[in-house]
Parts: structure tokens; sequence; C-alpha cells
């Protein structure tokens, strides 16, 4: 079965995130003084064949550790649906 | 004395280095492509060079780390022979674990393109004994992705084992730190080496500061030279 799965990658609370803060910096420049604070991370979009949700999920958690995230600087979420194509 | 070059897609000082190096050391050198699975020349050195390989996508050496000649890397490191990764080769061996931390993108958002001042923190190790503690030298820096990271946990134990061997510097007082980090570096850090002292990696460019005509200054000469004593003191590995 084929499986669409996200991988939302931000980094972490104790990482300056350098691209947030120059968002966060511009839009307070644009006049949106209400903002608080903004973050900026990346999402990587993968189809998988896996037999399994629970499976499918695994497979991806391996990619991220293999490759796809850094645990040092990054945190991440998986999010699995089951695709129809 | 034998050295290994690795080339990877989008690596750019490769050849810099190879002029350095041959103009510097009595070595052999090889250029070797990433893909390879082990080193035919059997080295003494292996360089990992500057540049962006596989575009810098991801994350900066994250791609570069998973190609094959790295396994072939870690054997010659478990051999306790000397490896050397400058900028982006000093970020692959990060993401390839044989170093700790992380460099991520300067404080600024910008590429610094620029001389660079650093402290010697300490000598006992395979690449600045021809170098005394305390001496200021200049090695420019290129980089986006320069800011050295570490968890303060263990940013207290590479300081504690004395694995800080270049920190970013005043050139007229000689003082060390944060400060004088311009991409915003933790403690200033700007090259670290292991526990053992075989493997070093840095932000800034020694082969840029080897030869007169290119930037004024040949602060870079110390470095080479302290690996020819290294291996000289060795007899060899």
């Amino acid at each position: 079965m084929i499986f669409k799965a996200e991988v939302h990658i931000m980094p972490r609370k104790t990482v300056l995130d350098t691209q947030g803060k120059a968002v966060e910096k511009t839009l307070i420049h644009l006049g949106y003084t209400s903002l608080k604070e903004a973050n900026v991370g990346k999402i990587v979009k993968i189809r998988l064949d896996a037999e399994s949700a629970d499976s499918a999920k695994k497979s991806v958690e391996s990619m991220c550790q293999d490759l796809l995230v850094n645990e040092l600087t990054e945190t991440f979420d998986i999010i699995i649906e089951a695709s129809c194509k | 004395m034998k050295t290994s070059i690795v080339v990877f897609p989008g690596s750019s000082c490769d050849r810099d280095i190879e002029r350095a190096i041959s103009e510097t050391l009595n070595t052999q050198v090889d250029m070797v492509w990433h893909e390879e699975t082990t080193f035919s020349n059997d080295p003494d050195l292996v360089i990992l060079p500057g540049g962006y390989s596989f575009g810098g996508y991801l994350r900066s050496g994250a791609m570069a780390a998973c190609s094959n000649i790295i396994e072939a890397i870690k054997t010659h490191a478990a051999k306790g022979k000397m490896i050397l990764g400058i900028a982006n080769g000093f970020q692959i061996l990060t993401e390839a674990q044989l170093l700790p931390g992380a460099l991520i993108p300067n404080t600024s958002l910008t590429f610094i393109c620029q001389k660079a001042y650093l402290r010697v923190e300490q000598t006992e190790n395979m690449f600045t004994s021809d170098y005394k503690i305390g001496d200021v030298v200049q090695f420019p820096i290129a980089h986006h992705e320069g800011l050295y990271f570490l968890p303060p946990s263990e940013l207290k134990e590479l300081e504690d084992a004395g694995q800080v061997v270049f920190r970013y510097a005043d050139p007229v007082t000689g003082e060390s730190g944060a400060e004088y980090a311009l991409e915003g570096s933790l403690n200033g850090i700007a090259g670290i080496c292991n526990k053992k002292g075989n493997i070093l990696g840095l932000m800034p460019h020694p082969e840029r500061a080897t030869f007169k005509h290119l930037n004024g200054g040949v602060d870079g000469i110390a470095f080479w030279k302290s690996i020819a004593k290294a291996f000289g003191e060795r007899g060899g590995f």
C-alpha cells in the first residue's frame, strides 16, 4: 500500500533560529506589531510503499535518523496518511 | 608521506589545497572521488575540502556524510591517522559524527567572506604543533553555515577536554572569545579536534593563507609544517 508522509523539521528551541528571527523582524517592519514569534523549518514530503501506517512511520523515522534530521539542532514530527495513488 | 583529497560534487577548494600542500609538504597527493569505497594509496592524511558539496541541500555536509568514501574515512580515523576537514569538510566531519557538534547558519544570515584572526588554543594535536599557544594567525573565512553549535553540557566537556584548537580573536590584543566570532560561533570556536588529536575540523581556510600573492598572509604555512612534523615524529604510521 502506498502512504504519504510529511516530515516537519524545526530548529530546536535551544538553537538560534536565524531565519525565524529574520522573518520576525521583517514582519514587524511591515507593521505586524501583534507578532510574537516566527520560526522557519522544513517539510519533506515522501511517498512510500509499506504494509501498514505503522511500518511506513518506522521507515520514515529511520530516514530521519540516517539523513533527514540532525537531532542535535533539529526536532521532527511525522504525519502519515494513506495515499489513493 | 601520502595524502588523499576527497572530492565531492560541489567541492571547490580541492585544487587550492592540492597546490598549498604540494608546495609546503613533501607528499604525494591523490584526488579521490567520493564514490570510491577505499583509498587505493593507503594515505597518511585525508583532507575533506571546502565548497558546497551536494549544493549544501538539506544541511551543509549531510548528503556528503552518506557518501561511499565515508566508511573508508572512518577506518582511516580508527587507525589514528590524520584527517583534516576545512569549512565544508568540517561540516561533513560533524555530520558523519567524526567530530562533535554542528555548523548552522551565521547569525547575520549572510555569507561572510573576509580575513579572520584566530588564537591558537592548543598545540597537542597533529595540526598545530609548529605554533605556540597564544599565537594569533590570519586565515580567511568564507561561509554561510559557520556557527559552531553544541548543547551547553557537551560544549563544557569539549572545552574541559581541551579540544578547542582555534578560537576567533582580536588581532591586536590577542584576546579570543565569542565577541570576535563574526558568524556567532559558541565560545568563539573556529576549529576543534577529537580527543586523540588526529582529526581536526576548522571553518577558516589555511590553504588561502599559504601564498603571499593571494592575500598577503602566509600564516597557514606553519599549519602544513605541523602536519609534516607530526608525521615525522611518528616515523610514518
